[in-house]
């Protein structure tokens, strides 16, 4: 019986064990070992994680884990499960087990021997990961601050804190600075410990900073993974959110035999016999270990959120009791949203509800649960959109701010497009994982021309909003991949992209910079928040059939007061609300006070619509 | 943190392992003195060496002589480390320094292909994927078609990956070398990649994985297996699948060009000269080093041996990638790839040697008909109506299997009829005015060359016909008509054929002592109208008449004909292809015309000269031309090359070759290897020959100045 160390240690004996064992290669068997270790009280968070230690820190071979999200999907490799290893010495040979691993090590005096045929061979699915785009700068110290692994490692948890989280790539660095927003107490150490990071690496890796790893958003940080999946029949899917638990494998060696390939040597002679293996797909397909480690999957944890707060595999019993005692952190953040928008009470309120919406449900193709909002009247003067995204960030666990300005238009990559040099899926903006928030500032967008990129990416855009899907570019065709992104438009007038939803804003007060609205919450409240928004949107909803019956009512007497009132997109639309509002106040089923409630927010609304139109 | 690499560790003593490419012992040999590599650039491959040479006279001899390169020289170098000589192996895939011959062809027709066609897919507008279009190895992608079904015997493999690795704790030292080698299931072939990405000095050995499956896709088995097996799709295809056979459909995103790789490869030393073969089953391979001859044994001469690209083997094959089709992706996931190797023999000889697999030998013959069978190209400007259909006359000794080979055309030609010169007259042949006994009124019958409308009339004894009636056909032979003026019908009936015509010599058999014309005794306007003359006589050769025997024997034992070096396509597949040959228009190209120019005026003064022979006329420009369009079809092209010229020359001589008595006289000899027969000659024992003597003496001996000059490309890259 291994003890604990030895299966977070050297989990290749436990494999080789099973191995021995069972004489076969057994991953049920290797996956259920690991699984149950793992259920034991705080096991996995002693598991180290790629996500906060620098993979130079870990030992190779060692078990590691991975929160990331999938990014590509390469094909299936075959390896050698089992393989025949002769003793030279005494010519006897016997089986080993060639699973988990990139290459075999066969110890001295032993010849693996390749034409046996007692040698098995299977396929492996290998994923190519990054850490999950958009992640929040206090979701990811959260991880990191469970994990007791690297407390124990005495490395700075705080790997990523000292990084920015880039309103926008556009957005002026020096504004940030004068703004404060990194007033991060530990910033000067971790910049120490980066320092110390890139001058570790630096040995092997030439510029970790310029290979392009493929993540989705250009300010997107941590290391990717390869990760090789040994389950027969998996159901994995591209942009999953995963938790791996795995071997690492990041063996330097595994380098030299890749530069190897790519130096000019003299004995190469003729055309190499895989011509289609193009440099560029073998610089995707096999690149540096120190700067994309492998990891050989043991098990795994599918994410179906990353909020660090919310319990893995929340059901809705647990979490509506959970919401309860939180119910009174909705008001605060709804003051908090109408400090930041102008003291606008009822767009905060949309805003709120547009934070804990997410698609729920495929009904044939329509998305149902998507809430797109559109919040016009935005002061381009001010900083408006950026503050909403400072406090955004500060409350969800993933989001973007994407500045629909001309050259970003233009420039950027939207919708992910297969390189077929490099066999690989070149990811664009729009390849985000689930509820991920984007924030899309249209007052950015100045008068000029949109070229071919421009217009292709606001349809990608357009796509995403009114269907949550999008083309993936296959060159020879379009696959259709479906999203669930949670996306706000800020814009001057109506915006050009299309919405679930449309708010005007009316400016009631100053704009209340989101710092100074956030230096008046304590910690425990904004944690409090984060749990809240995060609860909310994975907590369960139900309509009653005596509610069910008041709606339908409803929906018949408005219609005959008034046919064009109430179309049913309308209904539609305000079925959802209420949902929202619920599901926001803690509840999980609608009352007929709420249903009052959001009829009268889409009064409001719709007159402020109005009387906006007729001026 | 890590173990220090074993390499690091410095050797006890002076002695030093190499890479050796012909040892046995893992290609790795230890020496005294130093490793030596050696590689010659310009044939890429050939001449490659690696070796110890132990501490001596010997060593610092080579050494020596390697310091000082020369630019002419091979790149070679000594060195004193452990592994400095380089990788260990070499690739069996060769620049195509030899050109392949572009007659491959997959015989998959496009109507099979068209059935499981997805509708509505589009082009690929990739590079690469035109590439394949203009090479044409797979007439799949050059008939543009996306959805490939691959009929594939798998022979997947994986390919196992030498890697340098640290070494284990326990044993810091001495590590280990295995060679690396295929995995092959129960699959025929091995096709095995990956070798050059070779050994780190000092390396462990380690396996690794492949990133994909290599199939290859063996054509033979196409017919058998297209029509029952169900097309899975490329992420079905799993480890469990190795070495069985798969059908797959996918749409080819990539592909190389159609390159030769080795089957054969034929090595000559440097010190006897003796020339060594190594068969290569596989795509990597080792190539041999040290003579194994006799007398290299005995001397001790050490000779070294060399890559001969002329005198290898080779066969085409080529690489593609192919993406599954987005149906058959679940949702949310990315398509898969896989990388199909599709080799071919040469495919232009295996469909001759198809044809009437029964009779033996006469290659030549069979390619010629198999010309006549797929036809050149129509050619109708302003009304003037110039004829595709090529006519053959096939004049032999009895007994040399005429009849049977017209037999077999007749049952093979979709579209045939098939008399005998005594059995049919000139009306016969033609058209016949009747009456018709029911109504009294005259009509008209069809005759065999009209019946034969668009395919081929197969005439046996040729000779044995009436003059009379043998004129009649003049008229088919050129206008491809047949005029009718008689009671009162005045028509002309369309008689778009091809005659193939069987005679034997005028004096029963062929006269040595006759000249050719005498021998033939037919008219010189008849003569001309045949595209290809061809003359089989019945000489006794011992050796051939053995084999002739043998094979002869074991038909009539089998009831079959003997295994051959290809397995014969089936007859229906043979018209399938045929019939998609036909579809072809190739056209020739601008730049070939002064080519054939050229080449017919020589033709001509060689007439002149060899008045024995048969008549030069312009016809025998047109039969060139049709010939090589036939060839340019036979290839699913849409442009005639000039290795088809070159083919349809090489038809047309030895056509006329057979006519020239050739006891004695060596047959037409390759003009390639002539004008290397005389700059050899020239050269004598002086290492070097001045280009434009060589020139001059080549054109003197009348070759035409594009075969001298491409003969010395060769001679001087070698």
């Amino acid at each position: 019986m291994p003890c604990i160390e030895d299966w977070l240690t050297n989990p290749l004996s436990v494999a080789e064990g099973i191995f021995y064992e069972t004489g076969k290669p057994d991953h049920e068997r290797v996956r259920e070992f690991f699984s149950s270790r793992l259920q034991e009280n705080e096991a996995l968070q002693r598991v180290p994680s790629l996500n906060d230690i620098p993979c130079h820190l870990l030992k190779s071979k060692s078990l590691v884990r991975f929160r990331c999200m999938i990014q590509d999907m390469f094909d299936p490799e075959f390896f050698l499960a089992v393989f025949e290893a002769m003793n030279k010495a005494d010519n006897t040979s016997h089986l080993r087990c060639g699973m988990y691993q990139d290459m075999i090590g066969s110890p001295d005096n032993f010849e693996v021997m390749l034409e046996s045929a007692k040698n098995v061979t299977k396929e492996r699915q290998t994923f190519y990961c990054v850490p999950i785009p958009g992640e929040t700068d206090w979701a990811k110290k959260k991880f990191a601050g469970k994990n007791v692994a690297s407390k124990g490692h005495g490395i700075a948890v705080e790997q990523s804190s000292g990084m920015k989280r880039g309103h926008d790539d556009e957005m002026d660095q020096d504004e940030n600075d004068q703004l404060g927003v990194v007033s991060d107490p530990s910033h000067a150490e971790t910049k120490r410990a980066r320092a110390g990071e890139t001058a570790g690496s630096s040995t092997d890796l030439p510029s970790p900073q310029t290979a392009d790893l493929n993540f989705p958003l250009p300010n997107d940080k941590g290391p990717a993974c390869l990760i090789h999946v040994y389950e027969q029949e998996s159901s994995f899917k591209v942009n999953d959110m995963v938790e791996f638990i795995g071997i690492l494998s990041a063996d330097p060696s595994l380098a030299a035999l890749l530069d190897h390939g790519k130096e000019d040597s003299p004995e190469l002679v003729g055309p190499c016999p895989d011509d289609l293996i193009t440099p560029e797909e073998k610089a995707v397909h096999h690149p540096p270990p120190s700067l994309v480690p492998r990891l050989h999957c043991l098990t795994y944890r599918s994410l179906t959120h990353s909020n660090p707060y919310v319990p893995h595999g929340i059901k809705g019993e647990s979490s509506s009791q959970l919401m309860g005692q939180l119910a009174g952190v909705r008001g605060e953040i709804l003051s908090l949203l109408t400090q930041i928008a102008y003291g606008d009470s009822l767009t905060a309120e949309y805003i709120l509800l547009h934070l804990v919406s997410s698609v729920y449900n495929w009904s044939g193709i329509m998305p149902v649960g998507k809430f797109a909002l559109n919040i016009s009247g935005c002061p381009t003067s001010q900083s408006f959109p950026q503050e909403l995204y400072k406090f955004v960030e500060q409350v969800v666990p993933k989001c973007h701010f994407l500045s629909m300005t001309l050259k970003n238009m233009n420039s950027l990559t939207f919708v992910p497009q297969k390189d077929y040099t490099a066999n690989r899926l070149k990811s664009g903006i729009l390849q985000l994982s689930e509820s991920t928030n984007l924030m899309v500032d249209e007052t950015a967008l100045e008068a000029g021309q949109l070229d071919g990129n421009g217009v292709k990416n606001v349809t990608a855009l357009g796509s995403v909003i009114s269907w949550q899907k999008l083309e993936y570019d296959f060159n020879f065709y379009k696959a259709e991949f479906t999203t669930n992104l949670l996306v706000l438009v800020l814009s001057e007038g109506k915006s050009l992209l299309p919405s679930d939803c449309h708010v005007v804003l009316r400016p009631q007060g100053q704009l209340q910079p989101a710092q100074m609205a956030l230096e008046s919450v304590n910690p425990d409240t904004l944690e409090q928040m984060q749990t809240f928004l995060g609860l909310a949107r994975v907590a369960e909803y139900s309509l009653s059939a005596e509610m069910q019956e008041v709606l339908q009512n409803d929906f018949v007497n408005s219609r005959q007061q008034n046919h064009s009132s109430m179309s049913v997109e309308d209904f539609h639309l305000l079925l959802l609300l209420s949902r929202l509002m619920a599901l926001s106040c803690g509840q999980t089923s609608l009352t007929p006070e709420m249903w009052n409630r959001v009829k009268q927010m889409e009064a409001e609304r719709r007159a402020r619509l109005v009387s906006n139109s007729s001026n | 943190m890590f173990h220090s690499l074993p390499f690091k560790t410095e050797p006890e003593s002076n002695i030093i392992r190499c890479f050796c490419s012909n040892c046995t012992n893992n290609n790795e040999c230890t020496t005294d003195g130093s490793c030596f590599v050696q590689r010659n650039d310009k044939d890429k491959g050939a001449g490659f060496v690696q070796t110890c040479i132990d501490k001596g006279p010997h060593r610092d001899s080579i050494c020596n002589s390697v310091a000082g390169i020369s630019p002419n020289a091979p790149d070679a170098r000594c060195c004193e480390k452990d592994f400095c000589n380089g990788k260990r192996q070499v690739t069996t895939t060769m620049p195509p320094t030899v050109e392949p011959k572009e007659n491959t062809v997959e015989p998959t027709n496009e109507g099979e292909s068209d059935l499981k066609n997805v509708p509505g897919t589009t082009k690929p507008a990739q590079g690469e994927g035109k590439k394949g279009l203009a090479s044409g190895i797979l007439a799949l992608i050059a008939v543009g078609i996306l959805i490939v079904i691959c009929v594939v015997v798998s022979l997947g493999y994986c390919v196992v990956k030498k890697i340098k690795a640290i070494s284990k704790s326990c044993n810091p030292e001495n590590p280990k070398y295995v060679n690396k080698s295929n995995i092959s299931g129960n699959g025929k072939v091995v096709t095995i990649g990956d070798s050059n990405k070779g050994f780190e000095e000092g390396s462990e050995v380690k396996i690794a994985h492949r990133e994909q499956v290599e199939l290859l896709v063996e054509l033979d088995d196409i017919s058998e297996h297209l029509s029952n097996q169900r097309a899975s799709a490329v992420r079905e295809v799993k480890a469990i699948n190795i070495g069985k056979l798969v059908v797959v459909r996918g749409i080819v995103t990539r592909c190389t060009e159609v390159k030769p790789v080795v089957e054969v490869a034929t090595y000559t030393c440097d010190q006897c000269g003796a020339e060594s073969y190594q068969p290569i089953s596989s795509q990597t391979f080792m190539p041999l080093l040290l003579c194994p001859s006799e007398e290299c044994k005995v001397n001790k001469a050490g000779g070294r041996l060399y890559l001969q690209t002329r005198g290898s083997k080779f066969v085409k094959f080529q690489e593609l990638k192919i993406q599954e089709h987005s149906d058959q992706v679940p949702v949310g996931n990315i398509p898969r790839s896989m990388t199909v190797i599709a080799k071919e023999a040469d495919f232009y000889d295996k469909l001759a040697t198809s044809l009437a697999p029964e009779i033996y030998g006469h290659e030549d013959i069979k390619k010629a008909l198999l010309l006549l069978l797929v036809g050149g190209v129509d050619c109708t400007p302003q009304g003037m109506k110039i004829r595709g259909n090529i006519n053959i006359l096939l004049m032999g000794d009895p007994g040399v299997a005429k009849s049977q080979m017209l037999a077999y055309i007749d049952r093979l030609a979709p579209r045939s009829q098939y008399t005998t010169g005594r059995g049919s007259s000139g009306v016969g042949l033609t058209a016949a005015v009747m009456k018709d006994p029911l109504t009294g009124e005259m009509i008209l019958e069809g005759g065999a060359l009209v019946l034969a409308d668009q395919g081929v009339c197969c005439i046996d004894e040729f000779d044995k016909m009436m003059d009379g009636d043998r004129t009649s056909i003049h008229e088919v032979m050129e206008q491809q008509t047949v005029s009718i003026a008689k009671a009162g019908i005045m028509t002309t009936l369309n008689a778009r054929v091809s005659i193939l015509a069987a005679a034997n010599p005028a004096y029963g058999r062929y006269n040595p002592k006759k000249s050719a014309e005498q021998n033939i005794q037919l008219p010189a306007a008849l003569l001309s109208r045949f595209d290809i003359l061809w003359l089989i006589q019945d000489k006794p050769d011992k050796d051939n008449d053995l084999r002739l025997a043998e094979h002869i024997t074991y038909v009539h034992q089998h009831c079959s004909h003997p295994p051959t070096q290809h397995t014969a396509l089936d007859m229906s597949l043979m018209r399938r292809y045929i019939a998609a040959c036909k579809e072809k228009q190739p056209v020739i190209p601008e730049t070939l015309t002064d080519y054939i120019v050229s080449v017919y005026v020589e033709m001509r003064k060689e007439a002149r000269t060899n008045r024995d022979t048969t008549f030069t006329s312009a016809r025998t420009l047109l039969a060139l031309l049709r010939l090589a369009t036939a060839l340019a079809r036979l290839r699913l092209a849409d442009v005639v090359e000039k290795e088809d010229v070159n083919e349809a020359m090489r038809l047309m001589e030895m056509s006329k070759a057979s006519l020239v008595d050739n006891e004695g006289a060596t047959r037409t000899i390759n003009p390639v290897d002539a004008i290397y027969g005389i700059i050899k000659e020239m050269a004598g024992d002086a290492n070097s020959v001045k280009f434009q003597e060589a020139h001059q003496r080549c054109t003197t001996k009348g070759f035409t100045p594009d075969q001298s000059q491409k003969k010395k490309q060769q001679i001087c890259n070698c």
